[in-house]
């Protein structure tokens, strides 16, 4: 054949579908492109429809390949006119992507609208081609559009997919091509890599159309053509020419991802200051701020050697932005803080970037920001959760929408949703599909066990079942929709839309890039975090509370440090509201570790994740921080990097450190590692790295088996490794709330209730928290209570947790304000007085009644519904309504009764625990209390009960769940095995009294039962609802 | 709280102002004119529905309560669950309430149902009582003590009032008893006070209970007999005697049931639907011989009994008028054609034929119940994809020989002239036939243009599976 070019067939796909062109593409783009590549392609284009979200990946699989990928987008106008545009060069690049924001902006969220208009207007004369892809019975005018609006630059896509037409749709389109005279070029319509798709491809189709299957009909596809097809397949499918014709349109094409160059934004920069003299004036005022008599010489030297680095790799325009933002943030009075690798520099906290004192901490930016590794600098600013909105229309006011949009997140299938569809789609009974989804709880991945799929009432053995299964194991990981990410903000300083496609979120005055935060580093795009943190908030609350109450001005920055009492409170574990250590794990670390110093925080922070854990290195650190064992280092490479840890590595930075000085991988290969890190629990990968670090640890003189401790390391930070540089700005964090609980409990657990939900603990256990460090805590009142918790002052004048009216589960915000509103001016006589001063609704009113909010206008709760429902509403006639009745003879509430009510109108009680109420019954049946098991030897039986408070499967802990229960005595964690918990599922899962047969194990001050049996006891508590926070 | 560790123990604190202003008014109770006395009769959901050897299309609680109809003419439903019958009347003509309720009682065993009595002097008082499975209470004066022990939930108010009442700590129908009348108004509901009266002796009628109307009648046979003809003959007179009782009535059925009895043996009943309300002798005698061809039965028959279904008043045909109508309708006519078809073969062996949407050629095609299924107008239901198929599909695709070349042959030698395709369908896995073929119109040497495929996997071989006109 004439147009083998050295024995090979010659042709490039221009268009091709990903799973991006959500529901209709059946393969990933980085199949694609890698089997594009190994079919001999010479070039890919990826076409999702109107969307650039899947081009990223490609991009970063066909880098490494033979291929010439291709960036394009099909897109359906609203005259049914269809069409492929290609990307020629950079500017062609910029207006598809105008093109493609364009539609999305004009349409709601996962669709788009485009007119013949919006094409002419947004690709004008740039070089784009057109591919016009006709109907089987062609429409000359949309042909003439597409040829008047695009000379020269248009194609018939000519796509024969074996449906019996091919010879006469050939005969047709080859007429039309001649009228119009416009070349003609094959082309795949591509929707998967490979054949084997097909049935997934009908599944999504289904899916998409929200039918079954057997109903789809005519909107399946008739065959599995639509795949990559091999060149000998294409030679005999196409006449040669067309073939031939999709070479010349790829030579036409010069623009690759790699020409996207960002610009920092340069807005903040006054006239005739260049961005490092600007930042370094910044700096120097904000020196003199933090260390009004003059800075330490150390600190001097530190920032002059900074601000070098930084004007080396040109990073001015970001440490300003990020200034500009933190400078909004504190005119607003809303408090932050930076974290991340450039985030703990001496710069940020002179710019009050972070508070983390850079003359306490021994701490080297290049530590965090390497010259090698050339990675953008990273900061993260976490801002008081319920202000964040704030911060984020900030950005958007003042770079522009066209500037500023916030990244994506692409939420794929995971195992639940993935059942749920694939079993909707094949007709299975809906009941059972649900009942398995439900059961996938805790994160099953990617297998579901047949035990489950029996659980749920279906033969795994069935061919329907093993449908099901396969689809949905190949339909996991497929992207479902973008969404945004929780705060990544990109900015930049031309026209973002140009970069990359803009499409509006599902929240109103939101825009989200297509990409999200791993296609942006790959591009090496760069983002601020924005991010909510509850903390900050609570932080916030305690600062002004002091601040009203006592008239003592307090801050992050001058809360005194190292408060030897705050230590000491942390490491007897009494941390509940503490920030990060407040966790059951955290607690139970908490007296081993016994933290003395802010390191020791940071520590701390970092130790107690998945990925220490899993490496093993938690108990070598405290055996060598006890003395246990001797602190070595089998180099002195190898001490300087792990001094501070003692040998154990413990934090990310380590890590890659590690791999650069003990195997000699260079900055950027251990950068590599720390990537394949991040994705080797979702596709492996890690393995060629294995070989490698344990060869060039071994060379370097490391034992063997030195170097295999180190790999099982790194094997186990995977994506769970913390960096240092979080830790050190999360562990100030630690230190502020711990100080606040210390000293002033009554404020910090008044700013927590406020600024709920957010932590591990529900107002419940928060409550019984401050009552035990002491604050006295007073019911919710109609006369006392403002909507916030508040303090009020004893006789002694110290301050009094008052419950605010937010605790009243379904009170509305506007009935409490009629209520303060109107007790500013009157008091209220009885419950219709109330009624007639605020105008309350008589819902309203029968949660403040049933709450016990109305103790002072009515004798009990009985008596307040009473008197609520005989509440007459006023008229103009009769603006004061007394109509004299009789008492009614009602029963008192009895102790059970109001301490159900406290737990479903307000989720907590101020009365005695429910359980000290069932104690004779529990006696009974040879319940133990919590805190007489504390007590017991190691190895003791032990049978207890107890409200549950949180159910845990850290997927550290190798299928191991994690309940704390709570009884009138205090709390006991729980141990659950993998196996009990699969035969004893439902009673763990649903109990709220939850009975446990089992054994006392202890380990110095910390004490677990380990489960043998579960009970379900909920029935003994009668009405009360009470509620456990899971977390998985 | 003195007692606080006893969460249910009663206290009671408050004082009423004074007891004549309470919901129970004692003066009231003494008007009761003692002469009613009232079972409630209480069926579990699971016996709804579930009586034997009656219609299948009444309602058990109907059913029931006709049957109860013999005691007292006095009876009323109270639906869904219970009936009331009022059995003051009639105690002495049955001898007491205990022989009564045993009769009840009998009843309910023999129709395999369980079922709840309770007798009180007030209708209200009884139902309440029964669905607390409370004791008879028979004196006035014992009903408030007995119904103030009842909770609330007897009561069948709706959920949100109960509840209100539970909060304010109200959970018998004593603790209401006790509160203050416009009190209780104002806050519950007149209605609800009304019922509380009610169930104390307040005026309280209840609409009485009409079974619908049905018509039967047996022949009995002083042998079991066998031969058909002898049955088709005690049918026929059977027939012939309900038509001149719904003639005579002016009143029509739209359904019957014929009942042959047999010894021993649980009676064999076939229930005949018609078109419309009528009182047709020949339609009746015609359906209910072609019933007795087919019919299998397996015993002799001892009796032959005849029921109708609800009977209602007819519309007034007069018999010419009624002949003439069935012609100039043709589809009614049909549509007699299908009853009594259907009625010979089986409901299942005529079908029309209406079109599927589906690639697969067999399965874009099945049989409906409607002969003249309408397609909704405009949809497509012809593949947009497909452009050539043959009107005749094989039942079965037919496998074709072929040629030393791998070409396929059908009746000679020469193999098939293709004339177009392949057109490739590959659909249908998720019913688990999946397949996966190349379609091709060919043509044989005698000029037939025949619709052949190529099997993709497996076998490869070659399939005639239609033919074009």
């Amino acid at each position: 054949m004439e147009f083998l070019a050295n024995g090979m067939l010659r042709y490039a796909e221009l268009h091709c579908l990903s799973n991006f062109t959500f529901l209709r593409g059946a393969s990933h783009p980085e199949e694609q492109v890698k089997r594009a590549a190994e079919l001999g392609y010479s070039g890919l284009a990826l076409t999702d429809e109107c969307s650039l979200a899947g081009v990223v990946r490609a991009h970063s699989v066909a880098r490494k390949l033979p291929l010439q990928l291709i960036i394009g987008s099909e897109f359906k106008l609203d005259n049914d006119l269809k069409m492929v545009v290609l990307a020629a060069d950079r500017k062609a690049y910029g207006a598809l992507t105008a093109l493609i924001s364009c539609g999305r902006r004009a349409a709601d969220k996962g669709s788009y609208h485009l007119t013949r208009d919006d094409v002419s207007r947004c690709l004008g004369s740039s070089e784009n081609l057109i591919l016009w892809l006709p109907a089987e019975d062609p429409d000359l005018s949309q042909g003439a559009w597409v040829k008047e609006s695009f000379p020269d630059r248009v194609w018939l896509a000519t796509e024969l997919l074996v449906n019996g037409q091919d010879r006469h749709l050939l005969k047709v389109w080859t007429k039309t091509a001649k009228v119009l005279g416009i070349p003609m070029v094959a082309s795949g319509n591509v929707h998967m890599h490979c054949r084997e798709r097909r049935r997934l491809q009908d599944t999504v189709t289904a899916i998409r159309l929200k039918v079954p299957l057997e109903r789809a009909g005519f909107e399946l596809y008739p065959n599995g053509e639509r795949f990559l097809r091999s060149l000998e397949a294409l030679a005999r499918g196409y006449p040669v020419e067309l073939l031939k014709e999709t070479l010349a349109i790829t030579e036409r094409i010069h623009f690759s991802l790699d020409e996207l160059r960002y610009e920092y934004p340069h807005d903040l920069i006054p006239v005739g200051e260049t961005p490092a003299s600007h930042l370094r004036a910044l700096t120097e005022k904000g020196m003199r701020w933090r260390w009004p008599h003059g800075a330490p010489d150390k600190v001097l030297k530190l920032i002059e050697h900074e601000l070098e680095l930084i004007a080396e790799l040109c990073y001015e325009p970001y440490f300003l932005t990020v200034h500009d933002i933190v400078q909004f943030a504190r005119s607003e009075h809303i408090l932050c803080q930076g974290r991340g690798s450039a985030a703990n520099s001496a710069v940020c906290y002179c710019l009050g970037i972070t508070e983390v004192d850079p003359a306490r901490m021994e701490m080297l930016m290049e530590r965090f920001i390497s010259k090698e590794r050339n990675e953008p600098p990273d900061i993260d600013v976490d801002f008081e959760h319920e202000r964040r909105e704030e911060v984020i229309q900030y950005i958007y006011k003042k770079y522009s929408r066209e500037r500023a949009a916030l990244a994506a997140t692409v939420i794929s299938y995971r195992a639940r949703s993935a059942v749920r569809d694939v079993g909707k789609a094949l007709g299975l009974d809906e009941l059972q599909v649900n009942a398995l989804a439900k059961s996938l709880q805790w994160g099953d991945g990617r297998q579901i066990g047949s035990e489950r799929v029996r659980e749920a009432g279906l033969d795994p053995a069935s061919p329907v079942v093993h449908r099901l299964l396969t689809l949905v194991s190949a339909l996991i990981g497929f992207p479902r929709h973008l969404s945004q990410h929780v705060g990544g903000f990109v900015i930049s300083q031309g026209i973002l839309s140009e970069l990359a496609p803009i499409e509006n979120a599902a929240m109103p005055n939101r825009t989200v890039i297509q990409w999200d935060k791993n296609d942006l580093e790959e591009l090496g795009l760069l983002k601020v975090d924005v991010l909510g943190l509850g903390i900050l908030s609570a932080i916030r609350r305690s600062f002004d509370l002091i601040q009203a109450f006592y008239g003592r001005e307090l801050s992050m920055s001058n809360l005194p440090p190292e408060d030897p009492a705050v230590y000491e409170m942390i490491s007897r574990a009494d941390t509940v509201g503490v920030f990060q250590i407040e966790s059951r794990a955290q607690m139970a670390m908490l007296p081993r570790l016994k933290p003395k110093c802010y390191y020791d925080l940071v520590i701390e922070v970092a130790i107690i994740r998945p990925g220490p854990i899993q490496g093993g290195m938690v108990h070598p650190y405290l055996r060598r921080r006890d003395g246990k064992e001797p602190v070595s280092y089998p180099s002195p490479q190898v001490e300087q990097v792990l001094k501070r840890t003692l040998g154990v590595p413990i934090f990310q930075e380590q890590v890659m450190k590690l791999a650069v000085v003990a195997a000699g991988f260079t900055p950027g290969e251990a950068d590599d590692l720390r990537r394949a890190m991040a994705a080797w629990r979702r596709g492996g990968g890690l393995e060629r790295f294995e070989q490698r670090l344990i060869q060039g640890m071994l060379d370097r003189g490391y034992t063997g088996e030195f170097a295999e401790r180190i790999f099982k390391q790194i094997k186990g930070f995977g994506e769970y490794g913390f960096p240092e540089s979080h830790a050190a700005s999360f562990a100030l964090l630690v230190y502020v709330s711990a100080w606040l609980k210390c000293h002033e409990p009554a404020v910090f657990f008044c700013a927590l209730l406020n600024s709920q939900p957010m932590g591990f603990y529900a107002p419940a256990q928060l409550i019984r928290s401050a009552r035990k460090d002491g604050v006295e805590v007073r019911p919710v009142d109609i006369y006392s209570s403002d909507w916030d918790s508040t303090l009020e002052r004893n006789t002694h004048g110290d301050p009094v947790l008052r419950l605010g009216l937010h605790l009243v589960k379904g009170l509305s915000a506007a009935g409490a304000e009629q209520v303060i509103g109107a007790r500013r001016t009157h008091g209220f006589t009885n419950i219709q007085d109330l009624a007639e001063q605020t105008g309350l609704g008589r819902k309203d009113l029968n949660v403040l009644a049933a709450s016990g909010a109305l103790k002072s206008l009515a004798t009990n709760r009985h008596r307040a519904r009473w008197d609520i429902a005989g509440v007459q509403k006023p008229t103009p006639l009769f603006p004061q309504i007394r109509i004299p009745e009789g008492t009614p003879l009602l029963r008192i509430p009895t102790e059970g009764q109001n301490i159900a009510a406290d737990y479903r109108h307000l989720g907590f009680t101020l009365g005695r625990h429910p359980l000290a109420l069932l104690r004779t019954r529990l006696i009974a049946m040879h319940i133990e209390q919590a805190s007489l098991v504390t007590e017991l030897a190691h190895g003791t039986a032990t049978y207890v009960a107890g409200l549950v408070i949180t159910r845990q499967r850290p997927s550290s802990a190798a299928g191991v769940t994690f309940v704390t229960i709570e009884d009138e005595t205090g709390y006991l964690n729980l141990v659950v095995w993998e196996r009990l918990a699969k035969s004893q599922r439902s009673i763990l899962l649903g109990a709220t009294l939850l009975g446990v047969k089992g054994h006392v194990q202890k380990e110095g001050e910390v004490v677990h039962v380990v489960a043998d049996r579960l009970y379900d006891h909920s029935a003994l508590l009668g009405s009360l609802p009470a509620q456990s926070r899971d977390f998985h | 709280m003195t007692k606080a560790l006893n969460p249910l123990s009663l206290l009671t604190g408050e004082s009423s102002s004074s007891p004549r202003d309470s919901v129970f008014c004692e003066p009231r109770s003494n008007k009761l004119r003692a002469s009613k006395l009232w079972i409630a009769v209480h069926l579990p959901k699971m016996a709804l529905g579930s009586l034997s050897d009656s219609d299948p299309h009444e309602p058990a609680l109907e059913a029931l309560a006709g049957w109860a109809r013999q005691f007292t003419s006095s009876v009323s439903l109270a639906p869904p669950q219970e009936f009331l019958m009022e059995v003051n009347g009639s105690l002495k003509l049955f001898g007491g309430l205990e022989t009564i309720k045993e009769a009840l009682r009998a009843e309910f065993e023999r129709r395999q149902i369980t079922a709840y009595l309770c007798a009180a002097p007030t209708a209200l008082a009884a139902l309440w009582l029964v669905r607390h499975r409370n004791h008879d209470v028979r004196l006035p004066e014992k009903l408030v003590g007995s119904l103030s022990a009842l909770p609330l939930s007897v009561t069948g108010w709706p959920e949100s009032t109960q509840s209100s009442l539970q909060s304010m700590g109200l959970q018998t129908i004593g603790d209401c008893l006790r509160l203050p009348r416009d009190g209780f108004i104002r806050r519950i509901g007149r209605q609800y006070l009304l019922q509380l009266d009610q169930s104390l002796g307040g005026y309280d009628p209840w609409p009485e209970f009409r079974p619908s109307q049905r018509l039967s009648s047996v022949l009995e046979f002083p042998d079991e007999i066998t031969d058909p003809v002898a049955l088709a003959c005690a049918g026929g007179n059977l027939i012939e005697n309900l038509v001149k009782v719904l003639r005579k009535r002016q009143i029509g059925i739209e359904s019957f049931e014929i009942v042959f009895r047999h010894l021993h043996r649980s009676a064999t009943v076939e229930h005949i639907k018609l078109v419309g309300l009528t009182q047709d002798r020949e339609r009746f005698l015609r359906l209910f011989l072609d019933r007795l061809e087919r019919i299998f039965l397996p015993a002799p028959v001892i009796a032959l009994a005849l029921r109708t279904g609800r009977v209602e008043a007819a519309v007034e045909h007069n018999a010419t008028l009624f002949r003439d109508s069935a012609q100039p309708g043709c589809e009614e006519s049909i549509d007699r054609l299908v009853e009594r078809l259907r009625g010979r073969l089986g409901a299942t062996c005529i079908y029309g034929i209406s079109l599927v949407k589906e690639h697969r050629p067999e399965a874009a095609w099945k049989k409906s119940v409607d002969l003249f299924s309408q397609t909704s107008p405009g949809a497509a239901v012809i593949s947009p994809w497909a452009h050539h198929r043959p009107l005749w599909i094989l039942p079965r695709p037919l496998p074709l020989l072929s040629t030393a070349g791998g070409f396929p042959r059908y009746h000679g030698r020469e193999p098939l002239q293709t004339l177009s395709g392949p057109e490739r369908i590959e659909a249908g896995w998720w019913s688990g036939e999946d397949i996966s073929r190349d379609y091709y119109m060919a043509a044989n040497s005698k000029g037939e243009k025949l619709w052949i495929y190529q099997n993709r996997c497996a076998d490869r071989n070659w399939y005639l599976h239609g033919i074009f006109g």
